[in-house]
This record gives structure tokens, C-alpha cells and sequence, in this order.
């Protein structure tokens, strides 16, 4: 066992993608552990494919892809602009609205830090706003997209842990939106002080203005209502609901934006194709570690470990999240997803938490590990695209992610605030 | 004089792991907890037994090949998995097959089954250690009342995958929906389908009396489970281990199979205190439509076999 | 890493090896294009029909199980294509900054290990897919060689681009 993880910490540090180093030190575990045949190895990868439910992943993400071409992101940011963009700060509340707003068609964040950065650093700093705060705000502004539903996080989650997608999804709702607000109040303070667009200068939209926004984006808005609607009314689980996520995003942008053609579309396929790869190349290997924890017992002794240090929720909680918060800043999220929700779901839920309630926690906890360093996917994205120092980032992201932590422990004592909208579904 | 293998079981020591599905609350995990306590007793730790429930290391079908493939596991498996591979064994979930426990117990021991497992053993390498882990009998559990099959029409009710289950549920008018026992909760309260059809300990531990509150005791199939591990891991053990795991086995089969029997209605009555609506019908029209079966299946012959078997 | 690249060099022997190479690597890319894209959408299409027919009341069994399988080829041929466009996530905080000599280096060390890894499961693979021993794919009477297919053949295609890289990166390495 300890070989494995020397051999995994090692292979990741020289660069080794992350599939190959889950897959490497997994094979190395049944070269030395003779009682396990070696084709088992790839049984594993096989089965770790094998599901339905993760099927939601490539369609969600093909959804978002197509929406995207027929034109999506452009009408959004209208409205983005036409609710927030007079306020002081107001490209920051710009770019974090914005996120809300692809929050319902986009199920990562990544994808979405990576747009907002090519189209709205520029702007930032054409008005004077420091490129640490704007990376910032790019970065930490954009996880409530992957808490918004769709949510591909909150999907593996589902996944592994075996709760249902379609509550983890509506789950989401609430959480995504305060975590928007929040950001949006941090981002205030900090442009208020600075004197970041606060001269005025841009003029509050008319209400005509606002209209016209809100009817352009209509077909892209009404996109989470539909998704949320077909599972809440138990039409459909998650994984169809998401299919016909792609067939309605094909029909909006095809024959409504008309902006989509076969081009467009074979484009988005192959970018989909390959983006879903990715993710599942991490999850098939994963799969391998998987079976050696549970071969091992691992979580059986980590939660007699975890519950030996106290028998009180709140302090057994506490502890997870620090683990989830050493584990944020080493690790990529899909990866503690799939190997740290065997572990802490059935501690917590002996405990007395709802799988649901956990499953929102450890979600933004997963985001919030995505802007940690020294790993941290959104990290690299806005300070790669936008050339800002790692250093800038961090200091100026300190206060976003300690409103983020409030907004944890917010969550975490009222659960009321994750389980009400999936409470209602029966 | 000692063969070399039984030389060597000094100081060679094993350990088995049993994998299944079921919850620790299942009476055929604390079945396996007798096993374990009684293999390691007899053969002073040398043989040791380790319980994954849960499911925690992968799905029957992969587990199966791994026995298969030589590694050192266990699976709680029954006649609808096995039957992939030794086809005959299907018919042991064939419905209303025999009326009571007591009369499959009989035809679990006979040598027609013997005859079946032998094969598995041979050619398909996994060695059946006993075949008398009693499940329950399956009802159904739906969201509305069931008194006759005419009750049945058009509903989607969850089974395990395999053909006789399917031809089973559909013969008494239902639709089959072949899920994981683990996505039926959702599916049932998301709308996706109608009810499910299990034994009581499995309703009872999967809490699908929450969300389907009608159960009606149809008892269509005897589910039996049997304890499977693979011939290559088997064969490689001293004869004696052999034989105590597989006495080990039956002792716990038939442990199981008393506990479950006795525990029947103290799961109905904890389900019923719940607000769960349990009621009995009359089988007999439930026992025809499914009749149908058997020559669906071409099972006409088997069961002849079978009858005679059971002196009927 | 792009797919094409041009290289300028003394050694005409070489560079023509190195461009048979790519235009080989740059025809299996399109064929995998093809096929990614077909599969995608195919079980987008078979998930959205079934669930459709299943909403009116004719469920297909088996459906979600071709969507599964169809599902595991279509992620080991995208691998394939990410890994040649070297858009497999990991993490080059520490690499990154060490010289480039020694960056390349580790690259090299690091491709061989995936190739030797890539080599096993190709070979595990295959004995897999040959011994599965009449399983079947839930219930439907299709062979789970035929899954288990979809793994030893995407392994074989990233170890050919891995081949590719190497070289590549070794001829870099030389001059
Ligand atoms: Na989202
Ligand atoms: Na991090």
C-alpha cells in the first residue's frame, strides 16, 4: 500500500497525467499483491464506465457545447450586463452574474473561467482593475456555475455515493445562488474600496433595455427551468433529462438562434468527445484504486479513525472539511470525488446528515479546491490565459475564498437550504 | 502418507473474501458471519475469511469472473446468474416452481442439482460450496393495490435481468424493467416505474416500502442464494480446508435459511408499523397466467424432472 | 503537442521518416474523429428514444446497455485523441520549473512509463477479452468480449501515439 502511493505521489509530481498516474500506481498494487489476478486490473476499467447515471456527464457537457455555439454566451452577457453592469464593480458583478447564468447550461466551471477570461480581463483592465482581483474574481466568481444544475460534480458524486442525481441536482439551486450572491457582496466591498468602476459612469439600463436582454436570452434561460422541471415531476431521471438536454439545446440553436449548422455540430461533438474523455479516462482509472481501497479496507479503517477522534457531528464535519481542504489543494477534484465519497459519505450519514445535504458540501468544497494552490484547475486557467502571477492570485483571492468557508458553514447549519427544493419533490 | 499439499498447509495460510450486494443487517450476511467465525475456528486462522457487503468491491458478474480467473473471492450469488452458464440452473426461479421452502430445500440437495453445479464446476470454473442460503420469497411491492394479475397491467416493475425473472413478471402482465437493485428507491419515487418485486429482507433494507407502500404476497419465485468461490482458488487448498469450508457453508445455509424463515413477520410487522399495507391473495390466478412460462423457456422437460424430484 | 508540425532539419532521411509517421498518426486521428463523433451522437439518440418510448409505456430493456457499451469505445478512442494533442490533465507545477533539458528529460521518462503501462494493459486486455468465458452483457445476448474489447484496442492506439511522442521528442532532444 505504501508503495502505491509513493509511486502516485511521485508520478504526479513529475507531470504525469493524472489517469496514468491513478492507473499506474493501481497496476503496481496487483503486481506485488500475487491473490489477485492481473486482468482484473482492466475489468475495472471497464466497469468503472459501466453506468448509466454517468452517461448525464457527456450529455450535459455536449449541451453546454452546442448552446455555446448557436450564440449562447453572447445573449447572456447582455443580460448579465443590463442587471449589473451600473453597479460599482461592475464588470466583477458582470463576470460572476454571468456565471450564474451559464451556471444552467454549463456543468463545469472550468470551461466557463476560461471564456470569461479571453472576454472579459481585457475590459477589466482597460478600467483600471488590478489583473490579481479580476483573476480573482474570473476565478472564484465562476464555481457556481458547477453548483447551479447542471452540475457534473454533483453527478459523480450521485455516482459513487448511489444517491439520487436528480435531488443532488435541484439541491444545487439554492446553494449555487447564494454562492453567486456572496461572491457578488465580497467583489463589492473590494470595488467600493478600490474604486473599481465607481465613478458612475455607466448607466443603469432602461427597463426596455432589460426586456429586450431578458427576451434574447429567453430559450437559454428557460433551458434549467426545463431541466429542473422534467426531474422534479419524475419524467425523467437525470441521465435522460440530460439527453433531452442535448435535443433541446440542438432544436434552440438549429431552428430558434438558427445560428447552429451540421459544422457547428460536428464541431461540438468532436469537442464534447474528447472533453468527456478526459474525464472518463480519470474515472475508469480511478477505478483501479478504487477496488484496492476497498480490497484493503481503507474505508472502513478511515472512518473508525475519523469517528475515533470525537462522536460529535459538527466536530467529525469539521474535520472532513479540513480533509477535503488539504485534499482540494493537492489533488484534481474528479479524482477526490471518486475516491474521497466511499470514504466520508457513510461517516456522515451514520452521523445523522442527509446524503443530499453532503453531497452540496463536499461539491463546493471540490470548486473551492479548483482555486487553491499549489493544484488548482481554475487557478491555472486565469492566470495561464491571462499571464497573472500565481502569487496576485492568491492574495487577492484570500477574501472570496474566505466568504466562500462562511458560506460552508452557513450551509452545513442550515440544511434546510440544500434539502428544501428536493424536500418538495415526493 | 500426505500428499504434498497437505504438507504444505502448515504454513501456508488463505484468506477468502466474500463479496455481496446485501447490507450488514441482511440475514444472509450474518449467515457469512457464522461462516467466517467457523472456517477460521477449524482451521486455526489458516483459512481466513473477510466480508466486503455493499458491494464495495464491484458488481456479482465482474466478482464471478475474478473467482473465475483464479483470484481469491467469494460471491453470494443465485440460479439467475449462474444460469448464464449452466442454463439449466434457471429453472430454480422459475415461478411458483415449488409450494413451500421446505420442498426447494429438497430439490436444492437432490443430485439434479449436484449434476448442474458439478458442470459449473468443471467447465466454467466456479465451485458452488452450498446452495441453501434461503432469500425469501419475492412479492410485489407497488404504489397501488394488488389483489389479482389483471392489477399488474401495464405497471413497470423493476426485476433482476435475467429471462426467467423477465418472462416471469411479464406472463402476470406486468412490464419488466431490468435496474440495479440500488437505482430502484430513486426510480420508484422519481416516477420512472411502478414497484418492484423482492423478497421482504431486501424490501426491508433497501427501505422500498417508503415509496411503494402496497406489498402483496404473491411469493412467484423462492429466491435461493448459493456461496460460489472459484474452482482454481478451491483446488489449491488442502483437501481438509476444502471440506471444512464446504461444511462450514451448509452449516451457515441452513442457519440463514432458519433465521430468515423465523424472522418473516418481524419484518412485516416493522414494515406495517410503518404504514406499509401488506396483504395476502389468492395465488391461484397469479400461479395460471404464469404457467406460461415453463413453455416459453422450453422448461416442459426440466420440470418433469423436477417433479419427479420432488415425488409429485 | 500539435498534431503536425514542421520540421527543418539536415537530415533528410529523418525528417522523412518523422512525416510518415505523422501523416499515419494524422489519418488514424481522423478516423477516430469519425467514430467519436458518430458514437456520441448515436447514444445520445438511443438514451433520448428509449427514454422517450419508456415514458409512453414500451420500455426497451437493453437499451441503456448498448448506450454503456457503445459509451466505454467512445471514451478509449477519445483518449486516444486527447493523449496526441497531450490534453490529458496533470499537474506540471513542479516541472515546470526546471530547465528545459531536464524537462524534456523527465517527458521522455514519463512517456516510457505510460508506454509500459500502456503495453500491460494491452496485453491483460486481450487475455480478458478472449477468456471471458461465455459472460454475457446483462441480459441481452451480446458477448462482454465485446466491452472488454474496447479497452486493449484504445491502449494499443495511445501506445502508437505514444511511440509517436517519443520519437518526436527524442529527435528534439538531438538537435
Ligand atoms: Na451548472
Ligand atoms: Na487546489
Amino acid at each position: 500500500m505504501l508503495l502505491v502511493v509513493l509511486t502516485f505521489i511521485i508520478l504526479l509530481l513529475l507531470n504525469m497525467p493524472i489517469a496514468f498516474t491513478l492507473g499506474i500506481s493501481g497496476i503496481i498494487y496487483f503486481l506485488t499483491q500475487v491473490s489477485v489476478p492481473l486482468p482484473v486490473v482492466v475489468q475495472r476499467m471497464i466497469t468503472g464506465t459501466q453506468s448509466y447515471p454517468l452517461l448525464a456527464v457527456p450529455f450535459f457537457i455536449l449541451a453546454g457545447h452546442i448552446m455555446n455555439a448557436s450564440g449562447i454566451t453572447s445573449r447572456l452577457m447582455k443580460l448579465a450586463d443590463a442587471l449589473t453592469g451600473h453597479l460599482v464593480g461592475g464588470m466583477a458583478h458582470v463576470s460572476i452574474v454571468l456565471s450564474m447564468l451559464m451556471g444552467g447550461v454549463s456543468g463545469s466551471s472550468n470551461a466557463d473561467v476560461a471564456m470569461q477570461t479571453r472576454i472579459l480581463l481585457p475590459e477589466m483592465r482597460k478600467r483600471g482593475y488590478d489583473d490579481g482581483f479580476s483573476a480573482a474574481v474570473l476565478a472564484c466568481g465562476s464555481l457556481s456555475t458547477a453548483i447551479i444544475p447542471p452540475s457534473i460534480g454533483l453527478v459523480l458524486y450521485g455516482f459513487v455515493g448511489q444517491v439520487s442525481i436528480g435531488k443532488l441536482l435541484i439541491a444545487g439551486i439554492i446553494p449555487g445562488i447564494l454562492m453567486g450572491l456572496i461572491m457578488m457582496f465580497t467583489a463589492y466591498i473590494y470595488a467600493k474600496k478600490r474604486g473599481y468602476d465607481a465613478d458612475g459612469k455607466n448607466k443603469k439600463k432602461s427597463f426596455k433595455e432589460l426586456i429586450s436582454a431578458v427576451k434574447e436570452s429567453f430559450w437559454a434561460l428557460l433551458f434549467p427551468v426545463f431541466l429542473v422541471m422534467t426531474i422534479r415531476f419524475g419524467i425523467f431521471t437525470a441521465t435522460e433529462a440530460a439527453a433531452f438536454a442535448v435535443v433541446y439545446a440542438f432544436l434552440v440553436g438549429k431552428f430558434i438562434y438558427r445560428e447552429l449548422d451540421w459544422l457547428k455540430l460536428k464541431e461540438a461533438l468532436k469537442n464534447c468527445a474528447e472533453d468527456n474523455a478526459m474525464i472518463m479516462l480519470i474515472i475508469s482509472m480511478a477505478a483501479i484504486i478504487s477496488y484496492v481501497l476497498a480490497y484493503e479496507k481503507v474505508p472502513v479503517k478511515m472512518a473508525s479513525f475519523i469517528v475515533g477522534i470525537s462522536d460529535n457531528p459538527f466536530i467529525v464535519m469539521g474535520t472532513i472539511i479540513a480533509f477535503l481542504f488539504v485534499a482540494g489543494m493537492l489533488m484534481e477534484g474528479t479524482v477526490n470525488i471518486l475516491l474521497l465519497t466511499p470514504i466520508f459519505l457513510p461517516i456522515v450519514t451514520k452521523l445523522g446528515f442527509d446524503p443530499v445535504h453532503f453531497g452540496i458540501i463536499m461539491a463546493i468544497m471540490i470548486q473551492i479546491g479548483g482555486i487553491t494552490p499549489p493544484v488548482g484547475v481554475n487557478m491555472y486557467t486565469v492566470c495561464s490565459l491571462g499571464n497573472i502571477p500565481i502569487e496576485d492570485f492568491v492574495k487577492e483571492s484570500l477574501p472570496f475564498f474566505l466568504a466562500l468557508m462562511i458560506l460552508i458553514a452557513i450551509l452545513i447549519a442550515f440544511p434546510k437550504l440544500s434539502l428544501f427544493l428536493p424536500g418538495l419533490m415526493k | 502418507g500426505k500428499s504434498p499439499a497437505d504438507k504444505q498447509q502448515d504454513s501456508n495460510t488463505y484468506t477468502l473474501k466474500i463479496h455481496m450486494v446485501i447490507n450488514e443487517q441482511d440475514p444472509i450476511y450474518q449467515g457469512y458471519a457464522e461462516f467466517k467465525k467457523g472456517v477460521e475456528a477449524r482451521t486455526n486462522g489458516k483459512v481466513k475469511v473477510e466480508l466486503y457487503p455493499n458491494g464495495v468491491l464491484g458488481n456479482d458478474e465482474d466478482l464471478l469472473q475474478q473467482a473465475m480467473l483464479g483470484g481469491n473471492v467469494a460471491v453470494n450469488s443465485d440460479a439467475g446468474r449462474l444460469g448464464v452458464w449452466v442454463p439449466e440452473m434457471g429453472i430454480l426461479l422459475a415461478p411458483y416452481l415449488t409450494d413451500n421452502a421446505n420442498e426447494m430445500q429438497k430439490l436444492l440437495k437432490s443430485d439434479l442439482v449436484k449434476k448442474w453445479t458439478d458442470e459449473l464446476a468443471q467447465k466454467k470454473g466456479l465451485t458452488v460450496l452450498s446452495f441453501n442460503y434461503y432469500a425469501g420469497a419475492r412479492h410485489f411491492i407497488t404504489k397501488k393495490p394488488i389483489s389479482t394479475p389483471e392489477d399488474l397491467n401495464g405497471l413497470k416493475i423493476r426485476t433482476p435481468g435475467s429471462p426467467v425473472w423477465q418472462e416471469t413478471i411479464k406472463a402476470m402482465g406486468a412490464t419488466p424493467v431490468a435496474l440495479p437493485w440500488t437505482e430502484t428507491y430513486p426510480a420508484i419515487e422519481q416516477g420512472v416505474i411502478d414497484g418492484a418485486e423482492a423478497q421482504d429482507s431486501a424490501t426491508y433494507g433497501a427501505k422500498i416500502y417508503e415509496v411503494a407502500k402496497y406489498i402483496t404476497k404473491t411469493g412467484h419465485i423462492q429466491l435461493w442464494n448459493c456461496l460460489v468461490v472459484g474452482t482454481k482458488w478451491f483446488e489449491q487448498l488442502p483437501k481438509e480446508y476444502q471440506q471444512i469450508l464446504i461444511e462450514e457453508s451448509i452449516k451457515a445455509g441452513d442457519f440463514t435459511t432458519n433465521k430468515v424463515l423465523a424472522s418473516e413477520k418481524e419484518l412485516e410487522d416493522k414494515m406495517d408499523a410503518t404504514g406499509a399495507i401488506i396483504k395476502e391473495v389468492d395465488i391461484k390466478p397469479f400461479k395460471t397466467k404464469s404457467e406460461i412460462v415453463y413453455s416459453k423457456l422450453n422448461y416442459q422437460d426440466l420440470r418433469q424432472e423436477v417433479n419427479k424430484v420432488l415425488g409429485k | 503537442m500539435p498534431i503536425v508540425r514542421a520540421y527543418h532539419h539536415n537530415d533528410p532521411n529523418g525528417k522523412g521518416k518523422i512525416d510518415k509517421m505523422q501523416r499515419f498518426a494524422r489519418m488514424v486521428d481522423k478516423i477516430e474523429s469519425f467514430l467519436s463523433i458518430w458514437l456520441l451522437g448515436i447514444i445520445v439518440l438511443l438514451v433520448f428514444f428509449s427514454s422517450l418510448l419508456r415514458y409512453i409505456g414500451f420500455p426497451i430493456n437493453g437499451a441503456d446497455t448498448i448506450a454503456e457499451t457503445l459509451f466505454v469505445w467512445l471514451i478509449y478512442i477519445g483518449a486516444d485523441q486527447v493523449l496526441r494533442k497531450d490534453r490529458h490533465l496533470g499537474v506540471d507545477f513542479f516541472t515546470q520549473r526546471l530547465p528545459v533539458r531536464i524537462r524534456n528529460f523527465i517527458s521522455i521518462v514519463v512517456l516510457l512509463v505510460m508506454l509500459a503501462f500502456l503495453v500491460l494493459v494491452t496485453y491483460f486486455g486481450m487475455s480478458l477479452t478472449l477468456a471471458n468465458n461465455g459472460r454475457i452483457l446483462g441480459d441481452l445476448p451480446i458477448s462482454y468480449s465485446f466491452v472488454a474489447m474496447a479497452i486493449p484496442i484504445g491502449t494499443f492506439l495511445m501506445c502508437l501515439t505514444i511511440i509517436v511522442r517519443i520519437l518526436v521528442l527524442i529527435w528534439d532532444f538531438k538537435n
